[in-house]
């Protein structure tokens, strides 16, 4: 396991605030595999 | 190392909608959404979590109730309503697992330091631009995504327990929506926030309280200035204090995640208010600052660590010692986490992300406060934060 320096908020709260929707698909995909492996088949 | 992942997981994954989730992520940001007015952010949330198929229920939680709570964050905005949107998803009785966001926003300041609309949600180079797209309606359109891919590639009716989305309002003035989810029982075995933190995962964060220090000086004629005590004069000598404050309470930190941040429990101030008449001696300036909450401490704690620190200072100034600066405890409240790093929650989320995406996420901690605190010590649900956006 990594233990990186945090990089700190730069985009939040600022003008132009955006984000990748690259990323939020790649979370949304993370985030349904881990949902199965966590409550596991019946 | 290869991660171990069921067939079921890898076709959730898969199932993943990208045209639905920029869509909901544009619906969401064109809803402005500033914190006190989430009102018809949750109704939509509502609308499209019940559309995609979880029981849903909103909760409009009790203000007056919730200010009460000994755990309550306070708040920095009115508000007419708190109102909580709970999907569920799979079965009641097992384990139980939580994906939160929050649904507000911080106003977007001066249009014309915009390029883009700030309620807009244009999209640019694969970026989505708006206020809150990514803190934190990104975020939840995340879980927006992942709980359509559940329902598309019919892993739900596999699930031995049930998921729990909890979209909460008032996070960014403290977090008195995910005190009022939880108090309503929307806790579990395991919780994500989805905050931004670039796909990494956060593991521990400090704190902050907000605090307002009254200075007194003695008012004195221009011409006469050395009768009076400029109360800049006692400021400087109150600051230089919280500097010294600051210096031993950032060197005792031993935990390596925020000791790696540098800074992790800064003190700032960032409002200063004070004189009447350009030619009298200043007898009086009130400040506002952030002060940090260190990992371990609530927000009682680091108050009573600010108090101690100004005590001493007031002690040490000939002046002060005799006019004492007074210091008041205001605003929002946001307490410190930590989750250990060995935990089953960050490893097994970053074995999930290792194996959908080829990149083990870094294990973080951060120096702001967020909700994660309050699913952790409020509802004994260990938490962390992942995230899309910086």
């Amino acid at each position: 396991m990594r233990h990186l320096r945090a990089r700190g908020v730069k985009v939040a709260h600022s003008a132009d605030e955006h984000v990748p929707l690259a990323e939020v698909e790649e979370c949304a995909r993370v985030l349904a595999a881990w949902v199965v492996r966590e409550l596991g088949p019946a | 190392m290869t991660i171990d992942l069921s067939d079921a997981a890898r076709a959730a994954a898969a199932a993943v909608d990208p045209a639905a989730i920029r869509d909901d992520l544009r619906a969401m940001v064109r809803i402005p959404s500033v914190t006190g007015r989430e009102e018809a952010i949750a109704a939509d949330l509502a609308r499209r979590l019940a559309g995609i198929g979880m029981a849903t229920e909103t909760l409009l939680a009790d203000s007056a109730a919730i200010r009460l709570d000994p755990a309550w964050p306070g708040e920095e905005t009115d508000r007419a309503s708190l109102p909580v949107v709970i999907g569920f998803l799979g079965r009641e009785g097992g384990r139980r697992i939580v994906l939160s966001g929050h649904l507000d926003v911080v106003p977007p300041g001066d249009p014309a330091s915009w390029t883009a609309d700030p309620w807009g949600g244009e999209i640019r180079d694969g970026r989505l631009y708006g206020r809150g797209a990514c803190d934190m309606k990104g975020g939840v359109a995340a879980i927006l995504g992942a709980v359509r891919a559940l329902v598309a590639s019919s892993a739900t009716a596999g699930l031995d327990g049930e998921l729990v989305v909890a979209l909460v309002p008032g996070e960014e003035d403290g977090g008195q929506g995910t005190l009022a989810a939880i108090r309503a029982g929307a806790t579990g075995d395991l919780a994500i926030i989805t905050e931004p933190s670039s796909l990494d995962i956060v593991v521990a964060h400090a704190g902050a309280i907000t605090f307002r220090l009254t200075v007194p000086g003695r008012a004195a004629h221009a011409s006469q200035r050395r009768e009076g005590v400029s109360a800049l004069d006692s400021l400087f000598t109150i600051l230089r204090g919280l500097e010294a404050d600051e210096t031993a309470r950032n060197a005792a930190e031993t935990d390596p995640l925020m000791v790696a941040l540098g800074l992790p429990y800064p003190t700032i101030v960032g409002i200063v208010h004070g004189g009447e008449w350009a030619s009298t001696v200043l007898d009086r300036v009130v400040v506002e600052g952030r002060y940090g909450v260190r990992l371990g401490q609530s927000p009682a704690d680091a108050a009573e660590d600010l108090r101690r620190a100004i005590d001493a200072i007031n002690a040490s100034d000939a002046f002060l010692g005799e006019h004492p600066a007074t210091v008041e405890i205001v605003g929002g409240q946001f307490g410190s986490g930590r989750v250990p790093s060995d935990h089953p929650l960050p490893i097994g989320l970053a074995d999930a992300a290792e194996a959908i995406t080829g990149r083990r996420p870094a294990l973080l901690g951060e120096p702001y406060g967020a909700d994660m605190r309050l699913f952790i010590n409020e509802g004994g649900t260990p938490c962390v934060i992942y995230g899309p956006g910086e």
